[in-house]
């Protein structure tokens, strides 16, 4: 039996009637066609799936729909858009931070936390931040400097951008 | 030269639609009236089907199809061998092999369905070593009908009844090795072999299949071979390829060989047909796509090899057994692209090869980034660091002594181009500063270096077809039909493009790869797509060129000949001001749109083929043909590293590494890099501790928390990383450019195991090297020392 869910999506109030035992990556995906989350485990290993809830990484794999509500959801389409790209999103365009791309919108949202709470994160600090987002494609080096570079940028000092 | 987009770091076509989200991959598609599939496989690795009762499953609410084998076409299906049915007929051959493939309104529902479906089997005896399998009165015989499989015919007779499982066999023969161990100074001998591992692309296998009222079968598939998924679907469904359609969307998340052969696009056509023609969407779940979707085979190889007091090579013996699995998939052309491996390396004045690959109750094997090449290394580069220690030489000195140069012709017969040995070595030994003093003890850690090269062949005869159209907006387009799953292929195509046509590479897009309207391309893999693809579009440009310049010729009032374009102006030669505009060659004579008066559309069309010499079945050899070419091209990389291993725990840390491929020519040096680095770290992985681990042909650690990849914390710091691109031009690629994607994994377990020899005197001699593996060799290296 369905419920009614209230919650926001992107900035924006969002109703949906869902049921009880539908994930928060189902509602995502399947029923409000956002398939910017992606999905490879299902079991909350891989990441790919990470969305931000109150401004936290969380898995959407493994949290119900039910438990959003009241609560504010951001996803991949809500931090920008090819007019309007996130400073992350720049960076990893400028960075080939990314092949396949499977991996690049929880890899960002979780680098997108990572920048709210610590704006100038060592490497170190950014490879702890996302250990849990795996990546078969990019061996990471290039993710790393794209974070840097978003938060050099974030900070209104990149350096990168200079010496070019 | 200078170039507009040539050796420029352009960002990738399909950059945007990833950092956004906006991107299709296959698996974010949906159909109105869309089904979904569950395939009920098997639980036994070697059993005859006694009885398959779907009854249960019928009668279940929301189910709208349940097939097993003779409800499909009759065929075997395959890659060169073909012994395949799309469900098990009759018997099974592996734990996982699909039995039966059920359609219903949702995934659960057909997962339900699934569980209700009774299947009685009579076991078999089952093999999974591969020693067992190769014997000639092995336990258990796998394919009985062996004998009467169609087959392509390459190389020698791949069916050999004295050893029934072997499916197939290559062999290389070159002078006289037992001659050549006599003049050596120092023979070694020794064993290598490597685990099963998986590809684990993070967009697991998935497709959407429809076989429509009008008997056309449409495939939406993440595959990164359009046209080999396409032959394989007309093969085992019995259709010709005009009836079949594959489309690929722009985005496919990660191949590295695992999706190049057909999975289950073929079965859910036949479920879409029994459903009343609706389309039947399936998801591989994590088990299913690191298990079931094809893995990496796993080796033994045997090697013996003679060398002077001076380092050279005399004499290489090498016996190779390849765990094939239970169907032959991608495992004859892995056994044969991994014979040549050794021979893109060194010279062998006497060399002798013999490759088997067997099938065992175990999951198939298929091709794995490298065809078969990181195995190969993984065994020869190790054992030239024991043959460097052998004679007490410097393992840079022995390779630098042995490694090809250009213009060589290699033991095979064929004349090596574009060879980087020497300058790759040099760019590794330099930054990771070979010979230099450095802390060897810290603690409980040892550290130690160690370095490797590798190559890998591309294959041939090989072909791509790529069509540029010149809109009458002046952008371009260009059709192919490459899997672009995330190594940047597109992108590539679109730089050459742009440089060929002089036109600013923004305004160039590629088209989503749909077979009913993109040309042939033989695969994405063997690292092909740059040389092959790239030439084919460089072609067609010429071809589109001519095109513009025929009709442009009247309207300048000059010979077509003597007509340049460049930023789509047409202009004549040494008179810039003397131009029309491209767009201006289109008429709009009412308001229905515009046309051309002749050629219909500004449509250039090319098909790049390599042809390979004939090779002469008893010896792997090619003779003096004027060609002497066996392949398009041969990529070499190398990599030096800086361990520290923990002799208390096992553990391996990595330091610093130096890693440098050849590349002919740098088309986009920023995705060279980006590929560099994956396959670096996905070489890390299987040198330490990737592994599927098999029980009696079952897999225990099948989902990605128990079968761990690489995380950012495993992978080195970038500072330890140094990335070296070596152009060394491939005289017949586009710009002198060629593909690398493969031989650079190679090098990365071997350049570790030297390493870890170097540190504390431990030779491993199988894939992965886990910290048990390291501390078990250490303690049988203390209790010999005891013992003498």
């Amino acid at each position: 039996m369905s419920r009614n869910l209230e919650f926001e999506l992107n900035g924006k109030a969002c109703r949906r009637d869902v049921e009880p035992n539908t994930l928060l990556k189902d509602m995502l995906r399947l029923d409000l066609g956002m398939t910017g989350t992606k999905e490879t485990c299902g079991e909350g290993i891989c990441g790919a799936c990470t969305v931000l809830v109150n401004g936290m990484p969380v898995r959407s794999c493994l949290v119900l729909a039910m438990q959003v509500g009241n609560h504010s959801v951001e996803t991949i389409e809500g931090i920008g858009n090819a007019q309007n790209l996130h400073p992350l999103q720049q960076a990893f365009l400028e960075h080939g931070a990314f092949q396949c791309g499977w991996c690049t919108p929880g890899m960002i949202m979780t680098a997108k936390a990572l920048l709210a709470a610590n704006p100038d994160p060592s490497e170190a600090e950014i490879r702890d931040a996302i250990r849990g987002n795996l990546c078969r494609c990019t061996g990471y080096v290039k993710i790393v400097e794209a974070i840097q570079a978003a938060a050099a940028t974030a900070r209104g000092s990149n350096p990168l951008a200079q010496s070019q | 030269m200078e170039t507009i987009a040539i050796g420029k770091n352009i960002q990738r076509e399909e950059g945007i639609g990833k950092v956004t989200g906006s991107g299709k991959f296959a698996m974010d598609l949906e159909m109105p009236r869309m089904l979904w599939a569950k395939i009920k496989r098997s639980t036994r690795p070697h059993a005859k089907l006694v009885r398959v009762d779907t009854s249960k499953a019928k009668a279940l609410a929301g189910v709208h199809a349940v097939i097993v084998d003779t409800d499909c076409p009759q065929t075997l299906f395959g890659f060169g061998c073909y012994d395949e049915p799309l469900l098990a007929r009759t018997k099974v051959r592996y734990i996982g092999e699909p039995v039966v493939a059920v359609a219903a309104e949702s995934e659960a529902i057909a997962e339900e369905a699934c569980d209700l479906i009774e299947i009685e089997y009579e076991d078999l005896p089952a093999v999974f070593d591969v020693h067992e399998a190769f014997r000639s009165d092995p336990p258990t015989i796998i394919h009985e009908e062996q004998a009467g499989y169609r087959r392509v015919p390459i190389g020698p007779e791949q069916y050999n009844p004295e050893h029934p499982n072997a499916f197939g066999y290559y062999r290389i023969r070159s002078g006289d090795v037992t001659v050549g161990f006599e003049q050596a100074d120092s023979v070694v001998e020794s064993t290598y072999t490597n685990a099963m591992i998986a590809h684990a692309p993070m967009e697991r296998h998935n497709s959407v299949s429809l076989w429509d009222g009008d008997g056309n079968v449409t495939v939406w598939s993440s595959s990164q071979a359009a046209y080999c998924l396409l032959n394989q679907i007309s093969e085992a469904l019995d259709l010709p390829h005009s009836k079949i359609r594959v489309i690929i969307p722009k985005y496919v998340g990660g191949g590295f060989g695992g999706k190049i052969e057909m999975k289950s696009e073929g079965l859910c056509a036949v479920l879409s047909k029994a459903a009343g023609h609706r389309p039947i969407k399936i998801e591989y779940t994590q088990e299913e796509s690191l298990c079931w979707a094809g893995v990496q085979h796993p080796f033994e190889i045997k090697l013996k090899t003679g060398v002077k007091k001076d380092g050279a090579i005399v004499s290489c013996e090498m016996f190779v057994l390849v765990n094939g699995g239970a169907y032959a998939q991608h495992g004859f052309l892995v056994t044969r692209q991994a014979s040549y491996g050794p021979l893109g390396s060194y010279r062998f004045p006497n060399f002798k090869l013999d490759n088997y690959v067997v099938y065992t109750n175990q999951p198939p094997g298929v091709a794995y980034r490298g065809f078969g090449n990181t195995q190969i290394h993984w065994a020869l580069e190790s054992h030239m660091d024991e043959l460097a220690h052998a004679i007490g030489m410097d393992p840079v000195a022995i390779r630098l002594k042995n490694v090809l140069v250009e213009g060589e012709i290699n033991t095979a017969g064929e004349t090596q181009h574009s060879v980087a040995g020497e300058e790759l070595i040099r760019e590794i030994t330099t930054a990771i500063g070979w010979g230099s003093d450095f802390v060897r003890k810290d603690g409980p850690w040892r550290r130690g270096r160690g370095l490797a090269i590798a190559n890998k062949d591309s294959i041939a005869p090989s072909a791509s077809t790529a069509f540029v159209k010149i809109h009458n907006d002046e952008t371009v387009e260009i059709r192919h039909s490459a899997g672009n799953m995330g190594q940047g292929s597109s992108t590539t195509f679109i730089q050459l493009a742009a440089e060929a046509l002089q036109v600013d590479p923004a305004r160039v897009r590629t088209a989503q790869i749909d077979t009913w309207v993109t040309p042939y391309d033989q695969l994405s893999g063997s690292s092909r797509l740059t040389f092959a693809g790239g030439n084919a579009v460089l072609m067609a440009c010429d071809d589109v060129k001519l095109q513009v310049f025929k009709l442009a010729a009247p309207v300048l009032e000059a010979d077509a000949g003597d007509l340049e374009l460049a930023d789509m102006k047409v202009f004549v030669k040494g008179e810039p001001e003397r131009f029309v505009r491209v767009k201006d060659l289109f008429r709009t004579p009412y308001f229905t749109g515009s046309f051309l008066p002749t050629g219909g559309e500004l449509l250039g069309k090319a098909t790049f083929y390599v042809s390979a010499s004939k090779v002469d079945p008893e010896t792997g050899k090619c003779g003096d043909d004027g060609l002497r070419r066996i392949f398009s091209f041969c990529t070499r990389a190398a990599q030096a590293v800086e361990i520290a291993v923990n002799i208390e725990t096992g553990q391996v840390r990595l330091e610093r590494i130096a890693i440098a491929n050849d590349v002919g020519r740098a088309i986009n040096p920023m995705s060279c890099e980006g590929q560099m680095h994956a396959a670096l770290t996905m070489g890390l992985g299987g040198a330490l501790y990737e592994e599927l681990q098999l029980d009696s042909g079952a897999i225990r650690n099948a989902d990605l928390e128990s079968y761990r990849f690489p995380t950012a914390k495993d992978a080195p710091p970038n500072a330890g990383v140094s990335t070296h691109i070596v152009e060394i031009p491939q005289p017949d690629g586009p710009f002198q450019a060629k593909g690398f994607c493969e031989a650079t994994i190679a090098p990365t377990a071997p350049a570790i195991g030297n390493a870890i020899f170097d540190a504390i005197g431990v030779r491993m001699t199988h894939m992965p090297m886990t910290a048990e593996r390291i501390l078990a060799a250490i303690d049988a290296k203390n209790d010999a020392a005891k013992a003498r």
